[in-house]
């Protein structure tokens, strides 16, 4: 269900970095990894990669300096910050110096591999976010008008239902983890003492499945869930 | 607060013109009484000096002697003195051009004071001659023109140097309140998160100036403990972490073998788990340091307390059917300055213990009251014991067992630091049944 990457992993923290390179291999990526700034900006000015996964702190060049060099002569790659610093001033600022998703250390590998999923899709023009109706199978939403269908059947949602549907038909056929959800739906970094995304996904599964013959919203055992015409 | 009227250099305001006034009046009144005696000793010493005289005259030289005397006294051009002869009848035989005076009385011997027309008074003495005529001496005293002047300079003089000294004191306390004001309102902005900043100094080397730069010691002094603070909250969650997410690493790669038995895979899972739940009391560890050092940089913006209140029970709402519960909200719109992330975590909280250890039915208000804006939540639960109510806010509290299973006992310490970021106050109290948490939070404004 992925597609094979060619990653730039620039992390000086030993065990990090391993974990990361392993998980990636596992996963079909090919990695390359720099342990420091400096090195890990060369790699990325001189290579073609589709996605760099960057610590924010680094020896020599720090991450958000090499974000800001990398926009700066107009290299688009997707970028992703790796950083010990989770607030939310924090993951600003790593957006803000034009990376494209931030995660928080130390992180499952679930997490990371549907994020770069997430940001390679997004990094392809095909996908356009001005689309007005979104179709997967026989689901289908207009965001003009508010409303969703499935096999002609109307289908009420309520406002947050609404948009958990639109963002996992944005991320048709991927990974989407709690986080993801957390950040896309509800726009907080917030940890959650009770399931509140499980039970939102449970209450629009019951809705948007219920008499299908095909079931169009999975779990992904220990990442997430996936909507699609194909389990994972 | 104290009136400003009632602070100690406002009263110097008043205070100095008053001590001006009756040290004046110490040393005036006593000078102004002198003055008049020695007037009046000066005028009755005189008139007893004529009198001598013209008595003697008498004795040498009769009735005629006197006569001429008198006359010769009433050329002279002493103006003060007054002169009049009367014969036995009260026709004038010598002297001034006046009628006796009605207060000289026909003794012999004895004084008067008789006022005369304009502002001058008559002061004499009358003398009965052997054979019944009289004689009048007598003096036009400045007493009466010298007493009115000088009480007219001397309230004149007072009250100038009353109001003076009242204008003079108004004004240098006005200016110095002026600078004052300005120095409170800078600090009030320096604590308020501009730690970069400083007071400004007049350049005028005085007392204000040094205590700014005093003041500004301490600020830098602060500033450099925040900066402290701010680097030892990075370098935790950078360095102290590590070895933590480490752990983690490595169990998640052990989990992702194929060749793991189903039994340890479980096992290790729980572990993984456990690493997270570490992780994340050390996140809220941190996030609260942050918060309640003042290092966290909140947004400072208008938010719609009910718009959040709609958030929240459109993401918990439900979360609570799931448990079996109701979710049930009531707000007035009121609008507070502040970070609309912080205030929605502490909502999250309460409602996250409201939905863990509560029943039934779960009601989240707001209204506003004397500025303020509070918001309930109240869960239907068993509620608190008493005496743990002024704890629960405390971080890793543990005296409640049902209130703590699970959680990392930071969550109403991170409630209570947002509040406490938002100028506000967090209580709580049992409701009989259940637990009634109350935020209160200064309000910017109410709509309509």
């Amino acid at each position: 269900m992925q597609s094979t990457m060619r990653l730039l992993v620039v992390e000086d923290d030993r065990h990090a970095a391993e974990f990361l390179l392993k998980g990636l291999k596992e996963a079909g990526h090919a990695a390359d990894h720099s342990s420091n700034g400096q090195d890990g900006l060369f790699m990325a000015t001189s290579e073609h990669y589709d996605a760099i996964i960057l610590d924010r702190m680094l020896p020599k060049v720090d991450g958000l300096t090499i974000v800001r060099t990398l926009r700066a002569s107009k290299n688009a790659t997707p970028v992703l910050v790796l950083s010990a610093l989770g607030e939310v001033d924090d993951r600003i600022d790593g957006l803000r110096a034009g990376g494209d998703d931030y995660l928080v250390k130390p992180f499952a590998m679930g997490e990371l591999l549907a994020r770069l999923d997430a940001l390679q899709r997004r990094a392809q023009p095909t996908s356009s976010q001005d689309e007005t109706v979104l179709r997967v199978a026989d689901l289908e939403i207009n965001l003009l008008k508010r409303s969703v269908k499935r096999a002609g059947r109307v289908i009420d949602l309520k406002p947050k239902e609404f948009v958990l549907l639109e963002y996992l038909m944005r991320h048709a056929d991927r990974v989407v983890t709690r986080t993801m959800l957390l950040e896309g739906v509800w726009n907080y970094d917030f940890d959650p003492k009770t399931n509140v995304i499980d039970v939102h996904i449970s209450n629009l599964r019951s809705k948007v499945d219920r008499g299908a013959a095909v079931p169009l919203i999975h779990t992904v055992r220990g990442s997430g869930y996936l909507l699609g015409v194909d389990a994972p | 607060m104290k009136p400003w009227f009632r602070s100690p250099l406002s009263q110097l305001i008043w205070q100095v013109p008053l001590l001006i006034v009756i040290i004046l009046g110490l040393v005036l009144v006593p000078t102004y009484e002198e003055a008049v005696y020695d007037i009046k000793a000066g005028v009755g010493s005189k008139i007893q000096q004529e009198s001598l005289a013209l008595r003697e005259a008498y004795r040498h030289q009769g009735s005629a002697g006197l006569m001429a005397a008198v006359e010769h006294r009433n050329q002279s051009f002493d103006e003060g003195a007054v002169y009049l002869m009367v014969n036995r009848d009260g026709q004038k035989i010598a002297g001034d051009d006046i009628e006796w005076p009605t207060k000289a009385t026909l003794v012999n011997d004895s004084w008067f004071i008789s006022p005369e027309s304009g502002r001058d008074t008559l002061v004499g003495k009358v003398i009965i001659l052997d054979d019944g005529s009289r004689l009048l001496i007598a003096q036009r005293s400045p007493l009466t023109k010298f007493r009115s002047n000088l009480r007219l300079r001397l309230i004149l003089a007072t009250l100038l140097a009353f109001v003076g000294s009242l204008l003079l004191g108004a004004w240098t306390l006005g200016r110095f309140r002026q600078r004052l004001e300005r120095i409170k309102n800078s600090a009030r902005h320096i604590l308020s998160g501009n730690l970069a900043e400083r007071l400004q100094l007049d350049g005028r080397h005085d007392e204000l100036d040094q205590l700014a730069s005093e003041f500004n010691l301490a600020f830098a002094e602060i500033e450099k403990l925040m900066d402290a603070t701010r680097h030892v909250s990075s370098a935790i969650a950078h360095d102290m972490r590590r070895p933590i997410s480490a752990l983690r690493y490595r169990l998640e790669e052990l989990s992702a073998r194929a060749d793991l038995p189903d039994e340890l895979r479980t096992h290790i899972d729980g572990l993984l788990h456990q690493t997270d739940e570490s992780l994340n009391t050390f996140s809220a560890l941190l996030r609260l340091a942050r918060l309640e050092s003042g290092s966290y940089g909140p947004k400072h913006e208008p938010v719609d307390i009910s718009a959040l209140i709609t958030e929240v029970v459109d993401t918990y709402e439900p979360v609570a059917s799931a448990h079996h519960m109701q979710l049930v909200s009531q707000c007035e719109p009121a609008l507070v300055m502040g970070d609309w992330n912080l205030l929605f975590l502490a909502l999250q909280n309460l409602l996250d213990n409201a939905i863990n250890y509560g029943r039934e039915k779960i009601e989240i208000a707001s209204m506003c009251a004397e500025g303020q804006v509070v918001i309930t939540v109240r869960d239907h639960g068993f509620g608190v014991d008493e005496a743990a109510l002024p704890k629960l806010f405390d971080r890793f509290y543990r005296g409640d067992e049902a209130r703590t299973t699970g959680g990392s006992g930071i969550g109403l310490a991170l409630v209570r630091a947002v509040a406490d970021t938002h100028g506000g106050r967090i209580s709580a109290a049992n409701a009989n049944p259940g637990l009634c948490m109350t935020i209160t939070l200064p309000l910017l404004a109410t709509h309509n």
